[in-house]
């Protein structure tokens, strides 16, 4: 299988007058094509400076992140960022802020405004194109959202607990509704969070770091249930083995950790 | 599919309960205006009434009808056009180049790190310094007329415009800033589509308080240096004790300012509406 996404003894350095922080070390996975690839740690271990490092954002400090072969780059346009919250911008409309990233990469052709038509169609949100942000739920604006970077027809994508600012039922709803657009669309993507439950119910293999500096602890291979829906996988009993795998694999890193803090 | 937040979703035909609801609003908002007018009429009347009577000296206090007939006077002496004219112009000019400048300086600001952290301090120390005490020194440097008081009303309005306007596109949220980074936007882009846009409110907000700091501005340097206007009709009559023009120029003053606060107010209401801000 191809490889999307190459982490190679990936590290970054934080610094600030004060002090400087190890944030990740040694970091090193792939992200095939087509895949929905978990990553789930501790809080604070630096999620989302591995999303950041690889949209290009920010540069490692050691290794190579590369995304279908060439140094991650923002202005690239091989990687999609999906935040936590929404970001919608108030003072547009759907459909402008639909269109906001292909007008920053001054690409907005009458064919791309064709296919972000088709993609609303297709969700449910073109009745919604002249709407404001606040006139919409808040899962229809992370659906919007997930469109405005799908516009851009990114090669991954890199979704920060894009869940985690909505109510737990909506939630439920928007992580199949996410789900299926993914699939549908054919896209990879590296999902990071810190729900366990969400991991297992979304993603074709996790990865399970360490506290910080986080380094790779286990690699969970969840193929077995690429056959089922995010919230079919939550009925099988498989599922709390999984979830007791990826669970005592965090505990034995924060025991150790606080070990380390002990002596 | 939720429905619920839209806005044409609202029944257009209302209850009892509503219609009552809303006839006693009316009633509310009616009251409300009669007892402004009213208080202003009651005011006036009084006033009137305490000269007529000799209870109080209309010579310091001046009266209503006074003020009338001076007012009538300045008309026909063909002055007032004059002087407000006079004051009319140094306000709009000193306002729109406080906007323009102290905009233009903020952005300036924004854009460059460097430059900010070097200048910070000497905006903060010259915004609190009290205006007044550059009157001799904008008197020797600018002379005694519409460049002067411009500049003094600019030297009140003007820090205080940069300062607020660039803690508005400091605080532009970090989440904001970093969907514009991972969009690979330029600092440009940046600028135009998130920081300018999402500080509409915070700009207009500055010219509202620019409106009242540049009649300050205005009027104080015609107290310094004039040869006409408003401040300058004010500060004659009370050197020649002639508290009628006082009274009336400050009525006019007041009126006028209270027109451009309303123009501004009726400016925000339209980018509110076209920029879709609550």
């Amino acid at each position: 299988m191809n490889a999307i996404l190459q982490m190679q003894k990936v590290g970054l350095t934080y610094h600030t007058p004060k002090n400087e922080t190890l944030a990740v070390t040694d970091l090193s996975f792939d992200c095939y094509d087509g895949e929905l690839l978990g990553i789930v740690g501790p809080s604070g271990c630096g999620k989302t400076t591995i999303l950041s490092l690889m949209s290009g954002i920010l540069t490692p400090s050691q290794g190579e992140v590369l995304i279908c072969g060439e140094k991650a780059n923002c202005q690239s346009g091989l990687t999609g960022y999906m935040l936590q919250k929404d970001e919608l911008l108030p003072w547009r409309t759907i459909m402008s802020n639909v269109l906001l990233g292909l007008e920053i990469k001054k690409c907005k052709t009458a064919q791309k405004i064709e296919y972000a038509q088709s993609l609303l169609q297709k969700y449910n949100l073109y009745d919604f194109k002249d709407f404001y942000p606040h006139q919409l739920s808040g899962g229809m604006k992370q659906r919007v959202a997930l469109i405005r970077t799908l516009v851009l027809e990114p090669k991954l994508l890199l979704l920060d607990e894009p869940f985690s600012a909505l109510d737990f039922q909506t939630r439920l709803n928007v992580v199949e509704d996410v789900y299926s657009i993914i699939k549908s669309e054919g896209k990879s993507a590296v999902f990071v969070t810190h729900d366990i439950s969400e991991a297992i119910s979304l993603c074709d293999r996790v990865i399970v770091l360490t506290q910080r500096p986080s380094r790779v602890k286990d690699i969970i291979d969840l193929s077995p249930l690429k056959d089922y829906t995010p919230l079919k996988r939550r009925e099988l009993p498989v599922f709390s083995e999984y979830f007791d795998k990826i669970w005592s694999n965090l505990q034995t890193t924060k025991e150790k950790n606080d070990e380390i803090r002990k002596t | 599919m939720k429905f619920g937040k839209r806005k044409d979703a609202l029944p257009k035909v209302y209850s009892l309960e509503h219609a009552v609801y809303l006839k006693r609003q009316r009633r509310k908002n009616i009251i409300i205006t009669l007892s402004r007018v009213g208080l202003l009429l009651i005011f006036l009347l009084l006033w009137e009434l305490l000269a007529r009577f000799d209870v109080i000296d209309s010579f310091i206090s001046s009266s209503p009808t006074r003020m009338f007939n001076c007012f009538i006077d300045l008309v026909k002496g063909g002055e007032l056009g004059k002087h407000i004219g006079v004051t009319l112009w140094e306000t709009v000019v000193s306002f729109f180049l406080a906007t323009t400048v102290g905009t233009l300086t903020a952005i300036i600001l924004w854009w460059f790190e460097g430059v900010r952290k070097v200048l910070e301090p000497y905006i903060v120390i010259l915004n609190a310094l009290p205006k007044i005490a550059l009157g001799p020194i904008i008197i020797i440097w600018m002379g005694t007329d519409g460049p002067a008081i411009i500049t003094m009303a600019l030297a009140i309005s003007l820090f205080i415009t940069i300062l607020s306007t660039l803690s508005g596109f400091m605080s532009v949220e970090k989440s904001k800033l970093m969907l514009m980074q991972t969009l690979g936007a330029n600092k440009w882009q940046i600028l135009t589509k998130l920081v300018l846009p999402s500080n509409i409110p915070n700009i207009i907000d500055a010219l509202k308080i620019n409106v009242g700091l540049c009649w300050v501005g205005t009027i104080m340097g015609e107290y310094l240096v004039s040869h006409a206007g408003l401040g300058y009709l004010i500060i004659y009559g009370g050197q020649i004790f002639k508290l009628d023009l006082v009274m009336t120029s400050t009525v006019i003053l007041c009126i006028l300012a209270g027109i451009m606060y309303y123009l501004v107010a009726l400016l925000q209401k339209a980018v509110s509406k076209k920029f879709n801000i609550d």
